[in-house]
């Protein structure tokens, strides 16, 4: 069957279900192609959106000036319809030159032969990325580099200091072998709930229907349970990605506990009202309507480019402390025949030490936590990453994400390393952990009733 | 003036952009799809032949049955409701009242501001904090909802939006109501018929036709929501919307399964034919045919 005609009723049915969905800006070609004014285009596309776009923008226009014979096409689209659209354009055999990657899906296409080896490229350029970058930022499967990331991304506790000095508790440690416990955690979020009298749901006469700061938010999402979970020596499968543990006591425990949060301690918003204040969360921690919160090392450009002295330290722990960390990834098609300006864009764009260039000129925050050991390695990697935070002094926080990445239990996300993760994340266990969020079942009930035998296929890696 | 041939060229050539437009974007694509419904395709690698696997599967999966069930209540909510709901609006906005213009264009409004928008506004409502619906019901001292962000809220609340989208049944209804026979409705009101007999005698029957239209669209349009459902919850909370059309389209772009989401988009094309070839056979008992002789 031709993949060309196919594509019709693809693109017939994304528009007959998503009808506002589709790509915002130019569209794909071929790498390398040569316009009229002898510029070659390299079609580039990514879901980031906001002022992470402004900033891929600004890098982009950077490049464009220190190369004016190649015109960057960037196309962004969200994140939500993202796969459908790659999807698509790979069906029609139009993928772009460069382009982000769901990091769960880098192995699966890469094993499928849609994604360029990176490798005989980085070879040939004299780079050793596995020395060069953080392991967990490159895709490589020990043969193939199927993308690269930008930066590294880890969940962390994000405080709000001043509403912790005022009632008297005492910051988390910055070092990221020594978190609260998670009986500290929930103390602390007890102590900053404040109903419109001041008092926390310990005193008499609190009133749960008239909080104005919540100490917390219930961690539910699945990334950051699966932090948690690791730090209570569990994870959402074996590793060998075989067997489903969400039924074992440790990943009760930790769902039971995210849960008292908002059921028994009154400390957090139910999950109704939570999820809908997840994209919020910075804003919500910075006008002290909650005081600390589980999210992701990406939201710290949030505070800082308000100018926002927010505080950051390792995540609570069950047993032990541990996290995750995970890359985005940046991938080349394999359909480009001359894919040398391609490779140089992408080494370009997840060359950490350009973002902070591209920022410090720029006067915004870069994204995320540098995936670059001579960065993260050296004094003045580290100084030259605080320097590029220019309205706030991120000395502090800067540390704490370092002492997280470099913490012996921090390690790769299922995300990338579970075959089949999306789908089982999506169809499954994500609605199987709202039934549990929200009080319909309890999290024995909920997860002893999934079967995952069809879905759990082993690991990537 | 012309031939008959002529004439025909010219008919078939003002035809031709809806006949291309049906081939190529409607009849086309439901050709291919139902081709790749016995394929595995990925869009990825080639694909390759699977029989009847893909519909043995979806017959199998828990998911599409659950999403059936959902699909089905939500039919049961909101049918009646898009139905009668604006035959009551529209008989009372077929009277004769200063202003009335400016009643009906405020049923009407909501039909023509894109679905987006629309969906963007009502998940504002119905934000448990910030909307301004318990905002009103804090007001008052009545207990508050959750609407979309609970299992047992999201179908009602969404039946209640439709509801809200339909303006153009209401226009319908509307059209037809202002063209029924007034010599009847004299006739009753000499016989002693009040407004509710003359509503349930006359107008009722004498509408049949537009009800029974109406409730085709209507069961059709509820099976296969799917907007509304992509914005405002995306199948949540815990699938409790997960419609029918949600899940084929995360099968198709989200989890790359385009085989098997085209076999069950045929299973709900099956499914949805059934439906309507039932309604159809229901209409002899109950709507009125002699209506338009009576014109």
């Amino acid at each position: 069957m031709k993949k060309r005609w196919a594509v019709a009723p693809v693109l017939a049915l994304s528009a007959l279900l998503a009808g506002c969905s589709g790509g915002i800006g130019a569209g794909p070609g071929a790498g390398g192609v040569q316009t009229e004014s002898e510029k070659k285009t390299i079609t580039y596309y990514s879901w980031v959106g906001g002022a992470e776009k402004t900033f891929v923008q600004t890098l982009i226009s950077q490049y464009e000036k220190e190369h004016p014979d190649i015109d960057i096409r960037d196309n962004y689209v969200p994140y939500g319809e993202y796969l459908s659209k790659l999807s698509t354009l790979e069906a029609s055999g139009e993928k772009p030159d460069v382009f982000q990657m769901i990091e769960g899906k880098v192995f699966e296409w890469g094993s499928k032969g849609a994604l360029l080896d990176l490798k005989p490229l980085f070879d040939r350029a004299g780079k050793d990325l596995m020395k060069e970058r953080i392991p967990d930022s490159v895709f490589y499967d020990g043969t193939h580099i199927y993308g690269v990331g930008a930066d590294i991304i880890t969940m962390c506790l994000y405080y709000n200091k001043d509403l912790l000095e005022k009632y008297g508790v005492q910051p988390p440690s910055t070092d990221a072998d020594h978190p609260w416990t998670w009986d500290e955690f929930e103390e602390a979020a007890i102590k900053l709930t404040r109903d419109q009298k001041d008092r926390c749901p310990t005193d008499k006469g609190f009133d749960p229907d008239s909080i104005v700061t919540y100490g917390t938010v219930m961690p539910a999402n699945w990334t950051k349970l699966l932090a948690l979970l690791r730090t209570n020596g569990t994870s959402y499968a074996s590793e060998d990605g075989k067997k489903f543990n969400m039924t074992s006591p440790e990943a009760i425990e930790v769902m039971n506990r995210i849960l008292d949060l908002s059921q028994k301690d009154r400390c957090a918003p139910d999950y109704s009202i939570g999820a809908n204040l997840e994209a919020n969360i910075p804003a919500l921690i910075m006008n002290g309507q909650v005081a600390m919160m589980i999210e992701g090392s990406w939201n710290l450009s949030n505070y800082t480019n308000e100018g926002f002295d927010v505080g950051i330290a390792q995540i609570p722990m069950f047993k032990e402390p541990a996290n995750v960390n995970w890359s985005t990834a940046y991938c080349l098609s394999p359909e480009d025949v001359d894919n040398s300006d391609a490779f140089d864009f992408l080494c370009y764009i997840t060359d950490y030490s350009k973002e902070l260039a591209a920022a410090k000129k720029n006067g915004v925050s870069p994204g995320s936590i540098p995936q670059t050991t001579s960065i993260l390695d050296t004094e003045e990697g580290m100084k030259e990453w605080i320097s590029a935070y220019s309205k706030v002094d991120e000395t502090q926080n800067c540390q704490a994400l370092r002492s997280i990445l470099e913490q012996k239990n921090t390690t790769l996300g299922e995300n990338i390393t579970l075959k089949n993760f999306n789908v089982m994340m999506d169809n499954k266990i994500f609605p199987a952990m709202e039934s549990v969020w929200l009080g319909e079942k309890t999290p024995e009930q909920a997860f002893s009733e999934l079967d995952l035998s069809q879905e759990l296929e082993g690991t990537w890696r | 003036m012309f031939g008959r041939k002529h004439q025909n060229r010219w008919g078939y050539l003002f035809i031709a952009p809806a006949v291309v437009g049906l081939v190529l974007f409607s009849l086309g694509p439901m050709f291919i799809s139902l081709v790749i419904s016995f394929y595995r395709w990925d869009l990825v690698t080639k694909p390759t032949f699977a029989g009847f696997r893909n519909y043995q599967e979806a017959f199998s999966d828990p998911l599409v049955w659950h999403s059936l069930r959902v699909t089905l209540c939500y039919s049961l909510l909101t049918v009646p409701l898009i139905t009668f709901v604006p035959l009551l609006a529209a008989s009372l906005l077929n009277t004769r009242i200063r202003g009335i213009a400016v009643f009906r264009t405020l049923f009407y409004i909501p039909s023509i501001v894109p679905i987006a928008a629309n969906c963007i506004i009502w998940k504002y409502i119905y934000d448990p904090i910030y909307g301004p619906l318990n905002a009103l019901l804090r007001v008052m001292h009545l207990p508050t909802g959750k609407y979309i962000n609970s299992v047992s809220g999201v179908l009602p609340s969404l039946a209640l939006f439709a509801l809200w989208l339909s303006g153009n049944t209401v226009v319908i209804y509307l059209a037809r109501m202002q063209d029924l026979p007034q010599d009847l409705y004299e006739a009753a009101a000499l016989d002693g018929a009040g407004r509710a007999a003359r509503f349930f005698h006359l107008t009722c029957p004498l509408l049949s036709s537009i009800i029974f239209y109406n409730l085709v669209m209507a069961i059709l349009s509820c099976m296969q929501t799917f907007s509304q459902i992509f914005i405002m919850t995306e199948g949540g909370p815990a699938n409790g919307s997960l419609m029918y059309t949600m899940l084929v389209y995360n099968n198709a772009f989200k989890q790359s399964r385009m085989g098997y989401s085209s076999a069950m988009s045929w299973i709900l094309f099956v499914l949805m034919g059934l439906i309507t070839l039932a309604v159809f056979g229901s209409s002899r008992f109950w709507v009125y045919e002699g209506n338009e002789a009576s014109r």
